[in-house]
């Protein structure tokens, strides 16, 4: 176990290095740098320029500052399929069903880093907020923190691996990658529909401000999210052990 | 070079890791901001990061004396020991209990109404969303402090002073890691350091036979890490909400730091950790001799 440990750090440490500056670095730097340089569209069409300290008090701001957060979770998401990716070969699967440790434990490092990886992207986007806490703290203005919905998307990513991770292991990259995309455009349609029926109780339930047994539904969906995220993560490593060897036979 | 020789200098290697990059980035806030602006400030987050100085003291001691990487107790070793997890779980939950109680024993009424005002449904999606939501999260703090005390130190102490001193020892230079935070009001308020200090070394003792015994029971650091974990996500104040009754604000306002921080930390702490430590001597004893095996039958 300690051997596939290592080749598997060994293999992936720039991603895990990346991973550890990266998404931070993306969402909060670079959104930072978007909305001085570049500007959002106002209503005319024209790029409204936002410094530093107005973007924090700007709904437009705050809302670009979100979809930086997105787009690092998206290059976060990039980068962690790949500890998968790389071994889908034939010659690898022969080998890891020979070793000692059998097809399980090599799954089971996999899904170990992945998760070590996911925490570490949280970890990154929690660094990159204080560090805007901190240079705001510096121009005597409140950050608005961002911890919550990290953590959401923290849930949200693992939930994302769970379904991902057994789809590369059956049909090998490219199929699942197909499968991916359509399942996310899926995903973000329904997002989007709950989202305008909901939208509203759904920030007041994660902030509070709704009444409990207006909002208990979405209060709900909130609070079992750690539980079905990690449940979901656990069963999928269980088929991934069923179907590993299953899969080997459509890789390269 | 003797073996003892080597681990105490393998020891002393990461003690000064250990201690060095948590304490230095802490005096240069101390005497840039006072504890008090420090604390309040984002600059706070250097407390986070100093609880890695002990994971990145493992690393590198191991590292530059050259020692390999046996015994990092990184495995989940999940299968077996999941009772393990759960007690890791627990403890800090029992504590707060025990706290909660005494006070409703002192002061309160036992009418429990926290509990009887709120629904199922309100305190369970408040424990979820604004407590085990943020697990993950004080994992990969918690685990910086527990891979270097528990998978390093206490490994070196044991070998060196036994399993009493190695608890003894660990707990007592685990509070004094604590110590200049501690002494400037964080747990038990300002104004007596040296007695913060101690109390914080007495604390850390017990605890520190807790997460010794779990720690030794699964061969893995994660059980205690979870408990440092459901300790630092501030479960008390829910525990306190719902069980807590009938005390006025009057002796609220009157309870110092310092008491708060005794009957929170210290009575509960040294109450179940004197059960681990019992429990740990046994294990010990139970534990049959390796040289027992090895003995050639007549």
């Amino acid at each position: 176990m300690k051997g596939l440990a290592y080749k598997e750090l060994k293999q992936n440490w720039p991603i895990i290095v990346l991973m550890a500056i990266a998404p931070g670095l993306i969402a909060f730097a670079g959104g930072s740098w978007f909305l001085k340089y570049v500007g959002i569209p106002d209503a005319n069409g024209n790029l409204r320029k936002i410094p530093f300290m107005e973007g924090i008090r700007d709904e437009q701001g705050v809302g670009m500052w979100i979809c930086f957060i997105v787009m690092g979770l998206v290059c976060a998401a990039l980068m962690q399929g790949t500890v998968f990716n790389a071994d889908a070969r034939k010659s690898w699967v022969m080998w890891a069903a020979a070793s000692p440790e059998g097809i399980k434990g090599s799954i089971r490092v996999k899904y170990e880093l992945t998760l070590a990886l996911v925490m570490l992207t949280m970890f990154s986007f929690q660094l990159g907020d204080y560090v805007m806490a901190m240079i705001c703290a510096a121009y005597d203005t409140m950050w608005l923190g961002f911890g919550g919905i990290i953590i959401m998307l923290f849930y949200f990513q693992l939930l994302m691996r769970a379904i991902e991770i057994p789809l590369i292991i059956r049909f090998g990259v490219k199929v699942a990658s197909l499968v991916k995309c359509s399942g996310m455009m899926i995903l973000a349609f329904a997002a989007l529909m709950i989202f305008s029926f909901y939208g509203e109780q759904i920030i007041e339930a994660m902030t509070g401000g709704v009444p409990m047994a207006k909002g208990m539904i979405v209060r709900y969906a909130i609070a079992l999210q750690p539980i079905v995220s990690l449940g979901a993560f656990y069963l999928s490593y269980k088929i991934s052990c069923k179907i590993f060897m299953k899969g080997a036979w459509n890789y390269d | 070079m003797t073996s003892k020789k080597q681990t105490l200098i393998r020891l002393g290697v990461f003690l000064l890791l250990a201690f060095g990059l948590a304490m230095i980035p802490q005096i240069i806030c101390l005497a840039v901001f006072g504890y008090e602006k420090w604390m309040e400030s984002p600059m706070a987050v250097v407390v986070t990061l100093s609880m890695f100085a002990p994971m990145l003291g493992n690393i590198l001691t191991r590292l530059i004396t050259k020692e390999g990487w046996d015994d990092c107790k990184l495995r989940l070793n999940l299968t077996g020991n999941l009772r393990f997890y759960i007690m890791g779980a627990l403890i800090p939950v029992i504590w707060f209990l025990i706290s909660a109680l005494i006070v409703d024993l002192v002061h309160g009424n036992w009418q429990f109404e926290g509990l009887r005002k709120t629904t199922f449904s309100e305190s369970f999606t408040e424990l979820m969303m604004n407590y085990v939501a943020f697990v993950p999260y004080y994992v990969f703090c918690c685990f910086g402090e527990e891979f270097g005390w528990r998978a390093y130190l206490n490994q070196k102490l044991e070998t060196l002073t036994g399993t009493v001193g190695a608890v003894v020892f660990g707990g007592a230079i685990w509070g004094l890691w604590h110590g200049i935070l501690v002494a400037n009001g964080y747990n038990f308020g300002s104004g007596r350091p040296f007695l913060s200090v101690v109390l914080m070394c007495v604390s850390c003792i017990f605890v520190n036979a807790s997460a010794m015994r779990l720690t030794k029971k699964t061969d893995s650091v994660f059980p205690a890490t979870l408990m440092h974990v459901i300790e630092d996500i501030s479960l008390y104040e829910f525990i306190f909400r719902h069980v807590v009754s009938g005390v006025s604000e009057e002796v609220g306002s009157k309870a110092t730091e310092l008491q708060a921080g005794i009957l929170l930390l210290v009575i509960p702490q040294v109450m179940v950790g004197t059960i681990s430590f019992i429990l740990l001597l046994r294990d010990k004893r139970k534990k049959p001799d390796p040289s027992a095996d090895q003995a050639v039958p007549a």
